[in-house]
């Protein structure tokens, strides 16, 4: 598949949505846990278990 | 508070993205062990007339040592230990029944059992055991792990292991070259129903039953107490879900990961929250990953017949669905 793209210049600058400190501290979080939270396993809300695949 | 919340909604997606690798890569290295292998679907049922007892690492298992009581009913008691809490049981000549395992971390579970690869270099690049705060005797790390090799090689042939697929390979091979007889489940990573679930090719590389693990392990031997074992009665100690007051903050289980996001103390503070358990009149603080897996576990328990004492004696895991006690009150009152 090509990729598609552009050859011409914006008039309108394209302003950058400014992160409140909270929002850019949970990104930043987010960003170091990934690397750091290897040890927990994920929690699927309201299962238990599965036993064979046909529950 | 808000922004915790945020956080909690965050961690489950985080959660999944930062262990699919791993997770992924050990269930394929593993499919040569789990071909022939032992299902936990073979202890189904079994042992119910007893009471299930699940033990994890928690700082109160040994600040609020109540191991004499657990000798004393060992009888009674099918004791369910989170890898974390072997070596305290071990050295207290208790032989728990099962042994939960389930972390995929490459290097750090296997030292939970006796790591026989473990070396200077190795510590060197990972400080885990010398922070934190589960395991206060794995600080000395050459020397605890020495001794734990011996305790686990002299007491494997009378202990179950429940090995997640998704184990890393160095557990794995210090499992199979022990005497422990393993019991293999898979890890429940999200709903079967959705198109492309992961959970559905998980099992059909090895058709092993899916477990859903609350986001540790001391949730998942909780989830295999009450819908392996199907215990009416599950009795839990040294699950804390906190840190003691006099805990620093650098010993807490996921500091580095905050400290490198947060610019200040400020900052820092942000991530962890005191509550105060009103059994115990006492204030204990947390931090977001262990409010997550609280909040996770509540609902488990929501979803559930079977009847949870928390004999912990300290820590946040309290609320209308638990029953808080200790452990020499529930034995004198229930045996």
């Amino acid at each position: 598949m090509s990729l598609l793209k552009g050859n011409y210049k914006l008039k309108n600058k394209i302003k950058k949505k400014k992160l409140s400190q909270e929002e850019e501290l949970e990104m930043k979080f987010e960003k170091e846990a990934q690397k750091r939270l290897g040890g927990s396993m994920v929690y699927v809300s309201k299962k238990k278990i599965n036993w064979d695949l046909k529950e | 508070m808000k922004f915790l919340n945020k956080i909690h909604q965050k961690i489950n997606q985080v959660t999944l993205k930062s262990i699919l690798s791993d997770t992924m890569s050990n269930i394929r290295y593993n499919r040569i062990y789990t071909k022939n292998c032992s299902s936990i679907a073979e202890l189904r049922g079994k042992h119910f007339n007893k009471i299930g007892i699940v033990v994890g690492s928690g700082p109160s298992l040994r600040k609020k040592d109540q191991s004499r009581y657990l000798k004393l009913y060992r009888k009674n008691f099918f004791i369910i230990a989170c890898d974390g809490a072997l070596y305290y049981l071990l050295n207290k000549d208790i032989v728990p029944d099962l042994v939960v395992t389930l972390d995929p971390h490459p290097t750090r579970i296997a030292r939970w059992f006796g790591d026989k690869t473990l070396n200077l270099k190795t510590i060197q690049q990972d400080n885990y055991f010398r922070r934190q705060d589960l395991e206060i005797k794995f600080q000395n790390e050459l020397k605890s792990n020495r001794e734990m090799i011996k305790l686990f090689d002299k007491n494997a042939h009378k202990i179950k292991i429940a090995i997640c697929s998704s184990s890393s390979k160095l557990v794995v091979e210090r499992l199979l070259k022990s005497k422990a007889k393993l019991f293999w489940w898979n890890p429940f990573l999200d709903d079967t129903k959705k198109k492309d679930s992961l959970s559905k090719k998980i099992f059909k590389i090895n058709k092993l039953p899916l477990i859903n693990t609350g986001g540790n392990v001391g949730s998942a031997s909780w989830m295999i107490a009450d819908q392996v074992f199907g215990f009416e009665n599950i009795v839990l100690l040294g699950m804390d879900y906190s840190y003691f007051m006099d805990t620093p903050i650098s010993s807490t289980q996921y500091y580095d990961a905050i400290e490198k996001v947060a610019k200040d103390k400020i900052e820092i503070r942000k991530f962890y929250k005191k509550i105060t358990n009103p059994h115990m009149k006492r204030t204990f603080y947390t931090d977001h990953v262990y409010l997550w897996y609280r909040k996770n576990f509540f609902e488990m328990i929501e979803n559930t017949d079977s009847l949870t004492i928390n004999c912990s004696q300290a820590g946040i895991l309290f609320n209308k669905r638990i029953v808080w006690t200790s452990l020499k009150k529930f034995c004198n009152k229930k045996l």
